[in-house]
This record gives structure tokens, sequence and C-alpha cells, in this order.
């Protein structure tokens, strides 16, 4: 009879300990510049191993995210994501399309406009020591600032983050490390002109 | 006999002096300079080798290095020659000392049909003064021919380098870039932090740029008011670890309109910092808030309903505050009253709409193409309804718009 006590006692220990392992696992797929994520609809059964992915693949640019917004469209073998994600202070979020397939995460789109105002306002700042850029937008109002990954400004200049500066068809794409503008793009050229 | 021999001899004779001619005119062709018009043949005539890249760019600091290599591939079908030199490209600058430059190895024979590498070091002294170059590294001295005397040649056989001596700046400009909605009649304050990560003290001195006037320049509108609005109060260094404030403040003129697009140059004694660099870019939008109502009369000859409707702009661009968030955000309302024959009439919204113009894509920047497919919102417009009964009369509309340069308006007569 003690002996069944006792047994029965350390299997709850070890359920105990495992549950609190398994439920500490979980919060640390969380990184700490999350504050809060919430799911539109019904949470698939999946929703740690596709959060543990979309933490891999989205950050915030110089701030924390507030809430990160999921919404998907499809089954848990195949299906479309949207985050949408924003700040305190930001009205514009952070938008990424993904495609979950096979227990992978492939981003297929993004538009990242959630940049605190004094790295904004520093970008352009940046955009307009191109001299030709400068006249070319002096009467047209202010700019968009989005952010571009990596994987995309290895295209145009090398894998890191850069911004981009857009007036109406006419932008500079911007490495904010560097201080310098890389490329500058103009409505109808079709080519990019090269810093 | 004779008479044709005669005749045959005059013939020769002709023959012969068109000949000499002929043959005046295809020698006087080859003895045309060839500094006047390239012959497209000449062209042909190049030796075939293909050099893979044909551009570099190095971007170096004082005291750095960097190499490349450079594959030449020999098209002729008999070996050539080749030996690197150092020349300045064509309009490259001139701070760059072609003995910056080793080329190796020094010459080669390539083998028709066959490659070389060649490795190109850049070496930039520690005392380097910093700006753009271009050189050439013209590996034959076959030249491209130009239609007037050249002082620099320009090499067919060449890598075209570019090379950028940089320092990293010793003063960090905090606001590179002021822009804001302003409103004629009123003064504004604004500050740049300049901070000095540098050991010593360096000189600022924030003029009004003199490049200004090249914003309002041919074919531009007049900028809305004149650099003497602005007024800068400055230290006159940054002391070493510090962080000072130079002080903007613009008084905008009561009749102020339109846009201020202009720059200070701060005048910043680091020569790391490039003279278009060391500026504060400045961008106003002076917006005058109507005070008085726009009016319109109309009669009516029957008793009917009457519809106003009254909507803003519908882009970002017919919008005073543009694409501006938070705090500077401001949204457009109307203020509409109605008078008709017995008084005003009792006017009120029976519909509001807000409408917005989305897009996902279109023409945008290359880089900016993993956005295509997500909903842009570019800017929201209102519209108002408003109703009320129509009597036999003259009647006036007036509409006093708020935050928003352009609206519009129908009245509608009827059901």
């Amino acid at each position: 009879m003690n002996n069944k006590i006792i047994v029965t006692v350390i299997l709850l220990i070890l359920g105990l300990g495992i549950g609190l392992a398994l439920d500490q696992g979980n919060t640390n797929v969380r990184p700490e510049w999350v504050h809060n994520v919430q799911w539109q609809g019904d949470r698939p059964d999946n929703a740690g191993k596709i959060e543990e992915l979309l933490f891999l693949e989205i950050a915030p640019y110089k701030t924390e995210y507030e809430l990160v917004n999921i919404s998907t469209k499809g089954d848990k073998n195949k299906m479309d994501i949207k985050v949408t994600a924003t700040t305190l202070d930001l009205e514009i979020p952070d938008i990424y399309d993904f495609v979950f397939e096979k227990n992978d995460l492939l981003m297929t789109g993004y538009l990242l406009e959630a940049i605190p105002a004094t790295y904004r306002n520093d970008a352009i700042g940046i955009a307009l020591t191109d001299r030709d850029l400068a006249t070319s937008v002096s009467n047209l109002g202010a700019p968009s600032v989005k952010r571009i990954l990596p994987k995309t400004s290895e295209k145009f200049y090398m894998p890191k983050t850069l911004l981009s500066v857009s007036w109406k068809g006419i932008s500079a794409l911007v490495d904010p490390d560097e201080r310098k503008v890389v490329q500058v793009w103009k409505e109808g050229t079709n080519k990019n002109i090269k810093q | 006999m004779n008479k044709y021999t005669g005749i045959l001899a005059c013939i020769l004779v002709f023959a012969m002096f068109a000949g000499t001619v002929s043959s005046e005119q295809v020698a006087t062709v080859e003895k045309m300079p060839t500094g006047v018009m390239p012959a497209p043949d000449q062209a042909l005539n190049f030796t075939k080798i293909e050099i893979s890249p044909q551009y570099t760019n190095f971007r170096l600091m004082p005291g750095e290095n960097k190499e490349t290599t450079v594959t030449l591939r020999n098209k002729e079908k008999k070996a050539v020659s080749v030996k690197p030199n150092i020349v300045l490209a064509p309009y490259g600058g001139y701070n760059v000392d072609p003995q910056w430059i080793k080329v190796t190895p020094e010459s080669a024979e390539i083998p028709a049909g066959g490659n070389q590498k060649f490795t190109v070091k850049v070496t930039v002294p520690g005392d380097a003064s910093i700006g753009n170059s271009g050189v050439q590294v013209a590996f034959t001295d076959e030249t491209m021919p130009t239609p007037y005397p050249s002082p620099v040649p320009n090499y067919i056989h060449a890598l075209q380098l570019s090379i950028e001596v940089w320092t990293k700046p010793k003063i960090q400009i905090m606001t590179p870039y002021l822009n804001d909605m302003l409103e004629a009649g009123k003064g504004y304050d604004y500050e740049v932090k300049l901070k000095n990560i540098g050991t010593e003290a360096i000189k600022i001195d924030p003029k009004m740029s003199n490049d200004n006037m090249f914003y309002g320049g041919p074919g531009r509108a007049a900028p809305a008011f004149t650099d003497d609005a602005i007024t800068i109060t400055s230290p006159a260094n940054v002391p070493a670890g510090g962080t000072e404030t130079v002080k903007i403040h613009v008084q905008v003129p009561a009749d102020a309109k339109g846009y201020y697009n202009g720059a200070i140059k701060l005048n910043i004694d680091d020569p790391s910092v490039q003279e278009w660099d060391g500026r504060v870019q400045l961008s106003f939008n002076v917006w005058t808030q109507p005070s008085e109502p726009f009016v319109k009369s109309f009669s009516m000859k029957e008793v009917k309903p009457l519809t106003i409707e009254i909507s803003s702009g519908s882009n970002n661009y017919g919008s005073p505050y543009g694409i501006a968030t938070g705090k500077n955000k401001k949204e457009p309302s109307f203020e509409t009253t109605l008078i008709g024959p017995s008084g005003p009439a009792d006017l009120k919204v029976t519909k509001t709409v807000i409408k917005g113009m989305v897009n996902m894509g279109g023409q945008i920047p290359p880089w900016e193409l993993d956005s295509k497919g997500i909903y842009q919102e570019n800017g929201a417009q209102l519209l108002e309804t408003y109703e009320t009964a129509g009597l036999i009369g003259e009647w006036t509309l007036k509409v006093l718009p708020n935050n928003t340069e352009s609206f519009e308006y129908s009245i509608k007569i009827g059901e």
C-alpha cells in the first residue's frame, strides 16, 4: 500500500516536472521583443510550432512588438499566414505573409513600415544627401520609409537590413549603418542608378 | 584608223584621269585624322580580349587594403601580350595615387583562347585624404577613338576601378531631416543635436545653404518663404565626447503659402564629413487654414428635397497632412451651413462615408517588390451627406473645410 502511494507521488512529481518543463519551453519560444500574441479565429493544433518558426523570421526594427496578430487561411497541412505586428508608439504596422506547408514556413511577402520616427527621419535625411534625388523630390511631400530585409537587399547591394525611402515615382535605397544611399530608382527608367 | 585610235586614246586618258581622281578621293578618306571621326571598321580591329569584371568599387578607410581578381580571356586565334598600367579614369577625381594600386602578375602572354587572372590590390595610406576617384587598370594601350583630343585616354581593355576613401565622421547629426506642416504667421522651434564621438572639440558654423535657391529653380513654384525666415542659433564647437544643440527658429510670414525645401549647411570642421552630408535638410509645407467659408449660391424653382454632399481631397497629395501619423495626424472635417429663403435650414448629416484608396503594388521600386499583393492604403476620403427640405427661392451653401487642401461639393435638387 505504502509502495503504491510512493510510486503515485513519484509519478505525480515527474508529471508535474515534465509539464512545467514543457510550459517553460513554450514561453522560451516567444522572444523578449514580443509582448502579446493573438491568433485570429481558432488557434490551430500546431500553433506552437508555427510561432516557433515565425519568431525566427520576424523581428521589429529598433523597437518592440506590442502585439503580433496572426491570422490563417487553409488547413493545418497547408495554410496562408498573415502576421500584422504593431508597436506601442507607431500607427503603421509591419505586415508579413507566409505559407506554412510540411512543417516549413516560407515568407512570401512583407511590408514593414513600423520604423520609429527618429530612424525614419534619419533615413530620409540620408536619402536627401543624394543631390539629384533631393532636387527631384523637393515638392513631393513626405515620403514612405519601408524596411527591406537582407534576402531582398542582397539583390541590390548586400544581405543586410536597408531602408527604402520613396516618394511618388522615385525611391532611394539607404544603408542606415554606413549612412549612404546605395541605389536610386526612378519610375519609367526601368533601371536603378548604382551609387 | 587614226580617228578611232585618237578616240580610244582620249577615252584611255580620261579613264586614267578619272581613276587618279577616284584614287585620290579614297586616299583623302584614309588620310582623315582619326581624331575627327572614328571609322566604324576601326573598332572591329581591336584585339578581342574579354575582361571580367569590367567595373569594381572599393570603399576603404585610410590604412586599409583590399584586393580583387580580374580575369582576361583571349578571344583571338593568336597569343596576346598584356601589361597592366594604372591610369586615372576620365572625369574620375584626383585624390587617389596610382601608386596605391598593385597588379600581379606585372605582365602576361595569354595563349589563343586562353585565360589569365590578375590580382588588383589597393592599399590606401594612413594619411590619404577622403573622396572618390576613378582609375583604369589598362591591360593594353589600345584606346577608344574620341571625336576630340582627350587628356585621359579611354582604354578598351581596362578594369574601371572606383575608389572611395572614407572615414567614420566624428560628428553625428542626430536629426538630419526636418519635415513639418506649418501655419502662416506662426513661429516654430526645432533642435538639431550634434554628438562628437571624437577626442577633440570640433568647430561648427551652421549657415543657410547657398544651394537653397536651386530648389526654387526654373520650372518650379517659388518657395513658400525665403531663407531669412529661418534663424539659427548655434555654439561655435562641439566638445570631445559631448553633445550640442543647434536651435532653428522658423518664423513663417503671414502671407506664406506652398512648400519650402532647403538645407542648413553645418560647416563641420571635420574632413570626414563630406560637404553634402554635413547638412540638415528642411522640408516644410505651409498650410493656410481658411477662416471664411466657401460660398455657393443657387436658386430653387420648385419645392423639393435638397441633398448636399461634401467630400475631402481623395489622396495623400491632396491632404496637407499627407501620410502623417500619431500626434501630427489631423482628420478632415467640414463646417457646413445652408441658408434658404426663410433663414438657416435645419441641415442634418444623414450619411457619412469614409472612402479609401488601396493599392497592391503598381510601379514600385524593385526593392519593394516583396510588398506586392499586400494592401497599402494611400489615403482616405471623407464624404458627408446632408438633407433638408427645399423651398422655392434663393439659397446659399457655406462650407468651411478643415485639414484638407481640396474638397468637392454637390447640390442635388429632388429625389
